[in-house]
């Protein structure tokens, strides 16, 4: 099947089809026997090519031709020129229309079919404008269309590449660390222990040296330790993340009485995951500041070796309520989804978010 | 040629087509009033007989459009154009050959002479075109085939009527002749009629041309390529 015509095409058509229904009654109501059923023939033949044909517009020249030459046999049929004018008009080609703006302005200068063909030029702009505009229109729903698909995917990306940057970052302190302990404490505490072994070796044969060794090994040692007191020192972060965050916000919701509890080794859930599962108790907690007559607020942390699982749940369900996810919700669902996991809402009896996200 | 060959084969096939195509012509062949030259009502039946034959010809085309062959057939190389053209080759051939089986008869029968007979082929055989056309468009208007089939034979008995099949287009109201003479069976009736008169004039090579110009809106018409 073809496409579906347009409203502006469909009255192009009915406009045509009066033309050529008033051409017939003209051509039954005035003698002309042949030349009207010749001309009416050879118009329609023409249409139906057009109408197969769409790209051979110039065949509307022959229309006229034809219309003007059947003219000297049947006067009568001139008038139904103003089709061809139309339709040049509605085709966006008014140079078509010349031959019958010169017949006009030959034989019939000041006349009904002037005031006619004038009336059918401004139906086809018209017409032709209408086409014109939904055109754009079209053209302007697709360019939006491709955006929106842009910034979605544009955003699927964002997501993925912050999980990634949240393992490079990881990966990179990791080694900070690691080089901090070897270049500072690491020498220190080696240097110490190769001197104890000399310190052995030497207790037998000169006290007093051994003696002085091992008072420079204390020495070191304590140095190292000192050391790494600073770098540990040097590593905590001063903002609060993981489960504290969470700690913290539960301790501060004063909207009604919170129960947060925490199931499993919370060092098994990286730092991204705390991102998402931070933003996620959040979003629960300002929905039930926003939404719900909540008496009490249970938000339980479960953490396997596999998934951890955020279920956060109120008794605050408002009768015949409906719930559909909002857009910080949906960016939540996006964000998890862009990490494997999943969240997911239910308000049977009390209204539940759970959130479900994997330990890679 | 091969979807000619195979159209040609398959319309052979089905009986409604035999029985239109040879035994109605040859059953009204023999009968002798139906042919007096000025009483001729035998020529227009035999017009009649011919567009039947071309509606239950061309429905093959609509049951291939029906039963998704013609999508499969367009899944090879084929163009729509070699599609239909040799279909209507194929049908145009049968109801010819038809045709000139029937005059020869005729003229044996009834002594038309050579001019009258070669006159009769041309306008059987446009006329076969136009029904051909007429029926292509037709049926690409229609989804079903029993809405097809019932106002077809509507549409058929009121171009028998204002064709002149029944009722002489001269005693036709001037009102009913130009409805008529939309239809192509008014331009068979005119240009039989001249025929028989023996008036060699330009109305009868009139009446070829406008039946030539119908063939034409309705094959463009009916030839805009359509998959269901």
């Amino acid at each position: 099947m073809g496409k579906s015509m347009s409203l502006h095409e469909k009255i192009f058509i009915v406009y045509r089809m009066m033309g050529m229904l008033l051409l017939y009654i003209l051509w039954t109501k005035t003698g002309s026997d042949v030349a009207g059923l010749f001309l009416l023939l050879s118009l329609l033949i023409l249409m139906l090519f057009r109408w197969r044909f769409p790209k051979l517009k110039w065949t509307l020249i022959i229309d006229q031709l034809v219309v003007i030459s059947i003219s000297f046999l049947w006067g009568n049929s001139q008038y139904i020129l103003a089709l061809g004018v139309f339709e040049a008009a509605y085709l966006g080609c008014p140079l078509f229309a010349l031959p019958s703006v010169f017949y006009t302005v030959l034989y019939n200068p000041e006349g009904f079919l002037f005031l006619l063909l004038t009336q059918s030029a401004f139906a086809g702009i018209a017409l032709w404008g209408w086409s014109k505009q939904q055109e754009s229109a079209f053209r302007n729903m697709d360019e939006e269309r491709r955006r929106y698909y842009e910034t979605e995917s544009l955003k699927q990306e964002l997501l993925a590449a912050n999980v990634q940057m949240v393992r490079m970052v990881e990966l990179s302190e990791r080694s900070r660390i690691a080089r901090e302990i070897h270049d500072d404490a690491g020498h220190e505490i080696v240097a110490a222990y190769m001197s104890l072994q000399t310190v052995q070796a030497l207790f037998e044969t000169d006290a007093v040296e051994a003696e002085e060794m091992f008072c420079e090994a204390i020495e070191r040692l304590g140095s190292g330790i000192c050391k790494i007191r600073e770098a540990v020192h040097n590593l905590t972060p001063l903002t609060e993340i993981g489960v504290a965050a969470l700690h913290r916000l539960s301790d501060r919701f004063s909207h009604c009485p919170i129960n947060f509890t925490v199931y499993g080794d919370t060092s098994k859930v990286s730092a991204y995951l705390w991102v998402i599962l931070e933003a996620c108790l959040k979003e629960a907690l300002t929905n039930v500041m926003r939404h719900a007559d909540a008496k009490i607020v249970r938000a339980t942390l479960d953490i396997t070796p596999c998934i951890v699982r955020l279920c956060v749940e109120n008794d605050g369900v408002r009768k015949n309520s409906y719930f559909t996810a909002g857009l910080g919700l949906r960016n939540l669902q996006q964000r998890a989804a862009a990490v494997g996991g999943n969240i997911s809402t239910s308000i049977a009896e009390s209204f539940r978010l759970v959130c479900v996200l994997p330990i890679l | 040629m091969t979807i000619f060959l195979f159209a040609f084969i398959r319309s052979l096939r089905r009986k409604s087509t035999l029985v239109a195509m040879f035994v109605l012509p040859l059953a009204i062949v023999f009968i002798r009033t139906l042919w007096t030259l000025e009483n001729g009502r035998g020529f227009l039946f035999y017009g009649m007989i011919i567009m039947f034959a071309a509606f239950s010809l061309v429905r093959s085309i609509m049951i291939d459009r029906m039963t998704g062959t013609v999508v499969r057939i367009f899944a090879a190389p084929v163009a729509t154009f070699q599609y239909l053209f040799q279909n209507l080759l194929a049908f145009w051939l049968i109801i010819g050959v038809q045709t000139i089986v029937f005059v020869v008869i005729g003229s044996a029968l009834y002594g038309w002479g050579i001019e009258m007979a070669v006159r009769l082929i041309l306008s059987y055989n446009i006329f076969a075109v136009a029904s051909l056309a007429f029926s292509l468009a037709w049926n690409s208007m229609f989804r079903s085939k029993v809405m097809s089939d019932a106002i077809f034979s509507i549409i058929i008995s009121l171009m028998a009527l204002l064709g002149g099949i029944f009722i002489p287009i001269s005693m036709l109201p001037d009102f009913l002749r130009k409805i008529g003479m939309l239809f192509p069976t008014y331009w068979l009736s005119n240009s039989l009629l001249f025929i028989q008169d023996k008036e060699w004039n330009g109305q009868y090579w009139l009446s070829i041309l406008i039946m030539f110009l119908f063939s034409a809106a309705f094959l463009l018409y009916g030839s805009k390529r359509r998959l269901e």
